[in-house]
């Protein structure tokens, strides 16, 4: 059976027209149109922006 | 090289409102994906619904094949109503088969893929991505949403609640998103919601792109319908009926919604890789234009008015040809195509075919019948297996199609509601069943349906409409009539509902709907009553909003009256306002053809060909222009692509024939001609007919002469007019209002005059030997013999009007005979026969099968009996 090359994790996220952009706690159309590595840096984000204002948010 | 294939379905997308975009450098992925490839239309089927669309697209097949018939079915109990799952599916989907073939498969929310079937690969149902209730309260999985199992915890933690959702991800659609009033409009709400939803989708299938093997991934996104059935009426230009304080906020919304999914088709594009195979496509379009509908009907189902004929294709991948255009696709080739691309064989028992412009080097295909028979673990669920009960979650998508206005609330009365899902089901399949040509078979339905439910004015419509079809003029009238009688009671029922409301208000007396009475003017025109059918057509066209969508009914009218430059001007007006009218290109080509502008019809017929490739007529009517431009090769091309898609149109076949005699070349076989199916002589009618006194009986006698056995009841005696009997049965004069006596004559010869033909019902094969005679012959045969009958003598016999009556009867034999590939005719000179017996007889006995004795015909011809001469 044929493996795929894994895509690899950017260190930087680039919206796939290639223009970079910031990960924050909003999120962005960019972030989730990135699909599930999108998904995980933004809510990665929330609970440490939470987490400096010493408030989790509700984990999904 | 292996080839990896990812098919990705954008649910309403059209390029009319994509083109616009991505000229203006707004959708830069997709324009790279359409210019490293193949792009092109994709014909729908009818009905346009979604659920029965996409199961096409996965199987090749037709609904009536595949057994998916709506947005809703009865849950195991039979009493309940739930949304469709793929528990009726009859057949494999592309998934299936690559299943059985060891391919890895992964299916990402098609629609209807709930419960997940056990493919060689994942599968996340349809059901994954709804939410169900608030953020802060659990959000449990449905069993059966993911397979493999065990996969089913990873797959939740992808889901997006809209909750979730911030502002940072409304404004790009509503950038005044602070002006709605969230506590009354819902509008941010359903937004949040769909894209919830479509990015939850793109989680998952980026993270199987990224960590799973695969050779085929097909992944769903519902998304760009439902921003289109709740925004598109915002978007640009403004039309008066919109107020403008919506519009300013919400015009937006496509606009964005087509460049998200240009977003999320940019990463999966990067994850597939540059060697995958990517084909994007969708199953219908939604008009963005002028062609969106002011109102929609209130009828289940009404919101796909607002759909257009064509979804899009687009497929790029090692040997695909590159930025090139292909013409004619249709959502039943994917399946046949994908297969193509996997080498693997297509089976004759779909309905599409593989997309072979599509490649840069012609692949060998390779036929098999059927891929229902190949054994081996496809992954399919057992057949009949009802999926799970009734839940809570299914409420929720039912709940979703109630407010996208696809189905009625089931309301506290759940057992009502499973009559008209089931109901409804039976009409779309009945719709299904006319798309595919099989007429009777949805004739028969709608039929059944419009006696049971009479209110239901679309079940009328929609029988008359397939009636005139048909051919079957007298029962579209008694059911149009009685479609008008069901209409004024609906009508006064409601108006006494209305009055007795307090502050209900009279609606007034019965009018005839303009949709009726268009209707009712196809009706007219079907009749013949050409001038009163424009009459109706040129009253209503006066009125603007019908000026232009009417073009192309006043088109056919005038058409059918012969007028073929107006009917031209008309078709290019009809076209001026829909250019993609398939149907105005096809009329268009033909009035063209008609004038004798023969250039302008093939461009007009090439344009409709272009849109939609399965239309036999249109093929048949190039091919007559080629034929009259003395092009023989185009000719006969267009006429044996007309067979091969139509194989009953014998016209289509004597033209093949006289081409190839014309170029010298060899018969039909080895062309691709699919020969008639061969119908065993016992269900065969052998029908004689003609005007009164053209030698009907005469050629009865001849044909029970060399064997046939006749279906008559000798009820008519002997006369002097017709010494050697008549050969006649009482039940034909019948036959307008009873057919069924029809049964019994199958397999044997039966006389019936030529104003009762079109009275024959489609569901026989008849061979019908039309006897021609001279016309001032047949009435002095007629004078002469009315007068025998008279006491007073020949002198008193009545003939005006007649000649003209009889003409018209004969062009309406001419029209019934276009219009039924069921029906074989061969006209015979009773000239020719009383000058030459045998030879007639002897072309007669051919047309009727060879099994007749010629010499016994011919010895049966008794000259001596030709005493009316011109």
């Amino acid at each position: 059976m044929d493996t795929n090359k894994k895509a690899p994790l950017r260190p930087a996220f680039r919206a796939p027209d290639g223009t970079s952009f910031e990960v924050t706690a909003e999120g962005s159309l960019s972030l989730l149109a990135l699909g599930y590595r999108g998904l995980m840096a933004w809510r990665a984000k929330r609970i440490e922006v939470a987490d400096l204002k010493g408030k989790a948010p509700k984990k999904q | 090289m292996k080839r990896k294939v990812l098919v990705i379905g954008w649910d309403a997308a059209d390029w009319k409102a994509i083109d616009p975009l991505m000229d203006q450098g707004l959708m830069p992925n997709l324009e790279r994906l359409v210019n490293s490839g193949v792009r092109g239309r994709m014909a729908t089927l009818d009905p346009p619904l979604s659920p029965m669309l996409w199961t096409s697209i996965a199987t090749g097949k037709r609904p009536y094949k595949h057994g998916i018939l709506g947005f809703t079915e009865l849950a195991p109990d039979g009493k309940t109503v739930r949304p469709v799952t793929n528990a009726h599916r009859k057949v494999k989907a592309i998934w299936n088969i690559l299943t059985q073939e060891g391919a890895k498969t992964h299916v990402l929310g098609w629609w209807p893929s709930h419960p997940a079937e056990p493919i060689n690969g994942i599968m996340v149902s349809n059901f994954y991505q709804r939410a169900s209730r608030p953020m802060s309260e659990p959000w449990p999985m449905m069993p059966g949403t993911v397979h493999p199992p065990e996969l089913r915890e990873h797959f939740a933690k992808l889901r997006i609640h809209p909750a979730e959702l911030t502002a940072a991800h409304i404004a790009p659609f509503v950038p005044d998103f602070a002006k709605v009033n969230q506590d009354k409009e819902k509008a941010l709400e359903n937004l949040a919601r769909i894209l919830a939803d479509c990015s939850t989708v793109q989680a998952a299938a980026t993270w199987v792109l990224e960590e799973q093997p695969w050779d085929l991934m097909c992944v769903y996104f519902d998304a760009i319908d439902h921003f289109a059935h709740g925004f598109m009426k915002f978007n640009p230009p403004r039309r008066p009926h919109i107020p403008e304080r919506e519009y300013e906020l919400f015009k937006g919304v496509m606009t964005a919604g087509y460049r998200y999914h240009d977003l999320m088709l940019g990463r999966l594009l990067e994850l597939a890789g540059e060697d995958a195979t990517v084909m994007l496509i969708s199953d219908h379009g939604f008009h963005p234009d002028h062609l969106r509908p002011l109102a929609l009907p209130k009828e289940p189902a009404g919101p796909a008015r607002e759909h257009s004929p064509f979804g899009i294709f687009c497929l790029k991948g090692p040997g695909i040809k590159k930025d090139a255009l292909i013409h004619g696709a249709g959502l039943l080739d994917v399946t046949p195509t994908l297969l193509a691309l996997f080498g693997l064989p297509v089976a004759r028992d779909m309905d599409g075919k593989p997309l072979m412009d599509v490649f840069e080097e012609l692949p060998v295909p390779k036929v098999i019948d059927s891929w229902e028979n190949v054994e081996g673990e496809c992954g399919m669920h057992p057949r009949n297996a009802a999926a799970e009960a009734f839940s809570e979650m299914d409420r929720e998508a039912l709940q979703q199609l109630v407010e996208l206005g696809y189905i009625d609330d089931p309301g506290p009365e759940p057992e009502k509601a499973s009559i008209k899902t089931v109901r409804e089901n039976r009409y779309y399949l009945a719709k299904a069943y006319l798309d595919g040509g099989k007429r009777e078979e949805g004739i028969a339905e709608l039929r059944e349906l419009f006696k049971e439910a009479p209110d239901q004015a679309r079940y009328g419509r929609e029988l008359v409409g397939a009636l005139l079809r048909s051919a079957q003029l007298a029962e579209a009238r008694t059911a149009y009539d009685h479609l008008l009688v069901e209409c004024e009671k609906e009508h006064e029922r409601l108006r006494a509902e209305e009055l007795a409301k307090e502050d209900g208000k009279d609606k007034g007396t019965f009018t005839v709907a303009p949709g009726l009475r268009v209707l009712g003017s196809s009706v007219l025109m079907a009749e013949g009553r050409h001038q009163e059918a424009l009459a109706v057509i040129e009253q209503l066209v006066l009125l603007p909003r019908f000026a232009d969508p009417l073009q192309a009914q006043l088109a056919r009218t005038l058409g059918a009256m012969g007028r073929w430059p107006r009917a031209l001007d008309a078709y290019r007006n009809a076209l001026r306002h829909d250019p993609q009218d398939v149907h105005a290109h096809h009329g268009a080509g033909v009035a063209a053809m008609r004038t004798g502008d023969l250039g302008v019809a093939t461009e007009h017929l090439h344009d409709a060909l272009a849109l939609r490739f399965d239309l036999p007529y249109v093929h048949y009517h190039l091919g007559e222009c080629y034929f009259q431009l003395k092009e023989y090769e185009r000719a006969l091309q267009a006429f044996t692509v007309c067979l091969r898609i139509e194989p009953g149109i014998e016209r289509a076949r004597r033209k093949v024939a006289e081409i190839q005699q014309l170029l010298g070349l060899p018969e039909t076989e080895g062309t691709g001609i699919p020969q008639t199916p061969t119908i065993p002589e016992e269900e065969i009618i052998t029908v004689v007919s003609g005007l009164p006194r053209s030698g009907t009986s005469m050629m009865m006698q001849a044909l029970v002469a060399g064997g046939a056995v006749p279906f008559t009841d000798d009820q008519r005696p002997a006369d002097a007019s017709n010494p050697n009997g008549y050969f006649e049965h009482a039940a034909v004069k019948g036959m307008a209002k009873d057919a069924r006596f029809l049964a019994l004559a199958r397999g044997k010869t039966i006389k019936v005059v030529a104003p009762l033909l079109p009275f024959l019902p489609p569901r026989f094969r008849y061979r019908i030997v039309f006897m021609e005679r001279d016309m001032h012959e047949v009435l002095g045969s007629q004078d002469t013999m009315l007068g025998r009958k008279s006491s007073r003598g020949p002198k008193n016999a009545f003939r005006v009007g007649l000649h003209d009556a009889y003409t018209k009867q004969l062009a309406a034999m001419d029209r019934w005979e276009k219009a039924n590939p069921n029906a074989e005719v061969v006209r015979v000179s009773y000239a020719n026969v009383i000058a030459d017996p045998a030879d007639e007889m002897a072309r007669v006995q051919v047309a009727l099968g060879g099994k007749l004795d010629v010499a016994a015909m011919a010895r049966a011809v008794e000259p001596a009996l030709y005493r009316t001469k011109a």
